[in-house]
């Protein structure tokens, strides 16, 4: 053996091996795993099922839209806006109905003058008749003159109810026409923040429901999360479990979500990637949670990962 | 398991013979190439003498000493060495056997040339299971004896060829066999380091209980004889001794 | 004995020489193929050691991590839900088309990484640091590799650096770091990105998310979580060994790279046996004067093999060790230029030792078989 050791090519063999075993050591080193760069969402319970939320206004958002196309001519409120019932949002064009007011209010003027003739022609007639019908019995006045006169009141009092007919057509159309300009202004059906204002004076408002509503209004005081769980997770879901929110990419910053409701009807979910064309994926169920303003702010509209605690054991679970 | 080769505890006559091969039949081949090499050939030799095997080539006294030797499987006779009897002996026994027993020197002296001398001598001690050290000792001493002091780590290829057969004679003998065969000792070498070689061979066939049989036709080292056996077609034509053998060294020279 | 056994094998130089350089060659070969081999094989599931996680979870069809199978959204809450989950991030990972400074078109390996944790993010940053990866939260900005910063920037003149733009499928992405990667099988270079990034630069399709990374709480194994996962969910969730495993046998069953290595490995096992045996051989005869000498003097041939064997297996180990030693030191010269793959495994060094050792078992098998017919007698004909 030891005559092995005064050989060079042993000594070359040895370095050969450890060479190779130094890099089969260094070449099976990896660089460690980073592990995430900010601590990712978990769940506060052991057996939990996990949905995507969206925030929004505890009342539903309402989508104010144009009730006629027409010009927009005003705008009376900016987004941000709080607005009690009945408020003005904004102002079609109303200047057509306000010209037919006008002319007839001009029409009811004349009209009403001819009520007021009509009324004393016939006022006149009856004294007249009164008088001949006295003569006649005297025998002063002939029959005939009794009778004109007769059938001339008669016609005298027709005349009065057609004017007078005419007048209530004319208030009824004032009327129509004066209901028809307030429509043109927008109001606030509710007390509520205003969300979005996507129409500008001057621009044209179509009469139709549209993706972008022309103002989005909503009641930011109380906010609520919508919670979408995958259909198959459906059936572990159930009212009144406890659950938790937490802001979508900073899992420090949880809300602990009450109950409200399950929403009975189960929707196609829609991507919330923030494309604007809407992919269809699967289908949802929907759950309203309701929570307290917490100390960060909470804006609607932003996505929460929501965490539900199960109802049932671990041993419901769907089994493929 | 080993067989008792020790010839000490053999009794009468037989002690006095080293070998005793008896009608030693030997063939090689088969069909037309069957050639019989040995005709049922005796042969004998004592103890303390040196022994030659003359006569032409292809005589068969190579293959006589071979079978003596152990090296070669005869088939038909019996052989006995030193009161061993060979026949019948499964290969490993008759290998332990020579490994003891025998010591051999070759026409081409057949010294590993990688190894040096103090090694090569040294191969029968370490084949006989002696530790290195001793082996070496051993072997430095027999070296001294075949007068080669001072060249233990040359290697045989810077030797002559008589220093080659000095070195090879004390590797037959380093193991102190009591049996040493010769095949053409002096055959390679001028007669000057052939008389040398003969001398010591003659030294080591006086050493008590042994003996040596050298197969040789070089008729210069013939006077070295104490006994001579002649062969001829496989068969022993005559063993020379006393005065045939003076008659029969002298014809020759 | 076998002390002079290896002087006789030491001493003949030539011989040794040409045993030793047969066998070096031989393990060379066996070794050197087989770690390119393990590389290529090792490039088809880098994304693995590129994108960290524990469990990766994948449409049910998929059989390895280079396929995209999509999912659906909701996909990454059914995985949440899963009660050993400890969390689980939406990872998009598709090949498009970025545009180089000098308008040609090259494909890119596009990373959507989740943007709130950027779980599976890139292991060494080389410019940019953590801040370079926050910055990905930002809308167009992207992190690419050492390969995307040199290939991207045809027509500049100087590879892409931090501020510098591209396009990905006409949209604007802007380099807010640059990282290290182990390449690709496909040889695209990285991008990572946010996952909604990425699905802005994808085009559209109905499905977009490709797989879900996934830790498993403390105190569970991951391939319990992974099991648990396939089983709630119906998805198929490995752990990485067994998404790397399923991904090689991928490429054992449907490529022809295996068969074609495996040819030049078993070539210089053929090598090793022919030019060693052959040698062994002719060594063995050129000496068979003396070993039937030693054979006369009474070696038994149990011993004379003993002899064959240690001299054999001397020069397999010297071969063996010289072999894998250029083995390494190409390894040494390769492993900074990235090309060609290379991957030197515990499993390749046992190997070659074990196909070298065959070797001489095969090459002193010869000599002895030789050897024990040899008739002691011979060394009086000589």
């Amino acid at each position: 053996m030891f005559i092995l050791f005064k050989r060079v090519s042993f000594y070359v063999a040895i370095a050969g091996v450890v060479a190779s075993l130094y890099l089969v050591c260094a070449q099976s080193q990896k660089p460690k795993d980073p592990g995430p760069l900010s601590a990712p969402a978990r769940s506060p319970y052991s057996d939990m099922v996990a949905a995507t939320g969206l925030v929004e206004a505890s009342r539903e958002n309402v989508r104010i839209a144009s009730p006629k196309a027409a010009l927009v001519t005003k705008v009376f409120v900016k987004v941000g806006d709080s607005v009690k019932a009945g408020d003005s949002l904004f102002q079609l064009d109303d200047r057509e109905p306000l010209a037919r007011i006008a002319s007839l209010q001009a029409s009811l003027t004349a009209t009403e003058a001819q009520l007021g003739i009509d009324e004393n022609q016939v006022a006149d007639l009856a004294d007249q008749l009164k008088r001949i019908a006295r003569l006649e019995k005297d025998k002063v006045a002939t029959e005939d003159e009794l009778r004109r006169r007769e059938f001339g009141l008669k016609g005298a009092e027709a005349r009065l109810i057609s004017t007078r007919a005419q007048v209530e057509t004319i208030r009824a159309q004032l009327q129509e026409a004066k209901v028809e300009a307030s429509v043109l202004t927008v109001r606030a059906p509710r007390d509520g923040k205003l969300l979005q204002v996507n129409v500008r004076e001057g621009e044209f408002a179509p009469a139709a429901a549209l993706t972008d509503p022309l103002m989005l209004l909503g009641d930011v005081d109380r906010l609520q999360v919508r919670a979408e769980v995958d259909e198959q997770n459906a059936v572990l879901v159930a009212p009144n479990q406890p659950a938790e929110a937490t802001l979508k990419g900073n899992s420090r910053m949880k809300m602990p979500l009450r109950f409200v409701r399950i929403e009975p009807y189960v929707v196609p979910k829609r991507s919330l990637t923030g494309d604007s064309l809407e992919r269809v994926d699967t289908r949802v169920l929907q759950i309203i949670y309701e929570f307290d303003q917490p100390k960060f702010p909470v804006y609607v509209g932003q996505q929460v990962d929501v965490f539900i605690q199960r109802a049932g054991p671990i041993a419901d679970s769907t089994k493929p | 398991m080993k067989t008792e080769t020790n010839g000490s505890n053999s009794n009468g006559a037989a002690s006095e013979l080293a070998i005793d091969a008896r009608s030693i039949v030997k063939v090689f081949g088969l069909g037309d190439a069957r050639t019989v090499a040995l005709k049922g050939a005796n042969f004998s030799a004592r103890q303390g003498e040196l022994h030659l095997v003359v006569g032409p080539s292809g005589c068969g006294k190579t293959t006589l000493l071979s079978v003596v030797a152990g090296t070669l499987n005869w088939d038909e006779g019996k052989v006995q060495v030193f009161g061993t009897s060979l026949d019948g002996m499964k290969r490993s026994e008759i290998t332990d056997f020579r490994r003891r027993n025998v010591g051999f020197i070759f026409q081409q002296f057949n010294l590993i040339p990688t190894l040096n001398l103090i090694e090569n001598i040294s191969v029968p001690l370490l084949l006989n299971g002696i530790r290195r050290r001793t082996a070496e000792d051993k072997a430095g001493e027999l070296l001294k004896r075949v007068g080669l002091a001072g060249k233990e780590t040359k290697r045989p290829t810077q030797l002559s060829g008589g220093q080659q057969q000095r070195v090879a004679i004390a590797r037959a003998l380093v193991h102190e066999p009591r049996l040493v065969i010769c095949d053409e000792p002096t055959s390679a070498l001028d007669s000057e380091t052939g008389h040398q070689i003969m001398d010591l061979l003659t030294t080591a066939a006086r050493a008590p209980g042994r003996c040596v049989v050298i197969v040789t036709h070089d008729p210069r080292v013939y006077s070295y004889a104490d006994r001579i056996t002649q062969m001829e077609d496989g068969r022993v034509m005559a063993v020379l001794d006393g005065e045939p053998l003076q008659q029969f060294v002298h014809s020759t020279h | 004995m076998l002390r002079l056994a290896l002087k006789m094998l030491l001493g003949d130089r030539a011989k040794y020489i040409m045993l030793v350089g047969g066998l070096t060659f031989s393990a060379l070969l066996m070794t050197q193929q087989r770690a390119v081999f393990t590389g290529l094989v090792s490039w088809t599931t880098s994304h693995m050691r590129n994108m960290r996680a524990s469990i990766w979870v994948v449409e049910h069809r998929v059989e390895q991590v280079n396929e995209t199978k999509a999912l659906r959204d909701t996909d990454v809450n059914r995985v949440r839900s899963v009660s050993t989950v400890d969390y689980a991030v939406p990872l998009f990972q598709g090949v498009l088309k970025a545009r180089a400074a000098d308008g040609s078109d090259k494909q890119i390996q596009l990373i959507g990484l989740h943007a709130g944790t950027l779980k599976g993010r890139p292991t060494v940053m080389v410019e940019g640091g953590e801040e370079g990866l926050e910055r990905l939260r930002i809308a167009n900005n992207v992190v690419v590799d050492v390969l995307a910063s040199k290939r991207l920037a045809a027509g500049l003149g100087r590879p892409l650096q931090i501020g510098d733009t591209f396009e990905i499928n006409d949209r604007e992405a802007r380099v807010v770091g640059i990282c290290k990667t182990e390449p690709h099988f496909f040889g695209y270079p990285y991008v990572f990105s946010s996952y909604d990034q990425a699905l802005q630069y994808a085009p559209r399709q109905r499905k977009m998310l490709s797989m879900i990374l996934a830790e498993p709480k403390e105190g569970h194994s991951a391939e319990e979580v992974a099991q648990q996962i396939s089983n709630e969910t119906g998805l198929r969730a490995y752990t990485v060994p067994e998404f790397e495993k399923a991904t090689v046998d991928w490429v054992w069953k449907n490529t022809g790279i295996p068969v074609s290595f495996l040819t030049t490995i078993i070539l210089g096992f053929v090598v090793g046996v022919a030019v060693a045996g052959q040698t062994f051989y002719s060594f063995v005869l050129e000496n068979l004067k003396h070993l039937g000498a030693l054979k006369a003097m009474g070696a038994s041939n149990g011993l004379i093999s003993a002899m064959l064997f240690v001299q054999a297996m001397t020069v397999g180990l010297i071969g063996y060790g010289m072999g894998v030693g250029l083995t390494a030191v190409f390894g040494f010269i390769v492993r900074p230029i990235g090309q060609p793959p290379f991957v030197i495994s515990i499993e390749t060094l046992v190997g070659t030792l074990f196909s070298i050792l065959v070797i001489c078992t095969l090459a002193a098998l010869f000599g002895i078989l030789k050897v024990a017919r040899l008739e002691p007698a011979v060394v009086f004909r000589g």
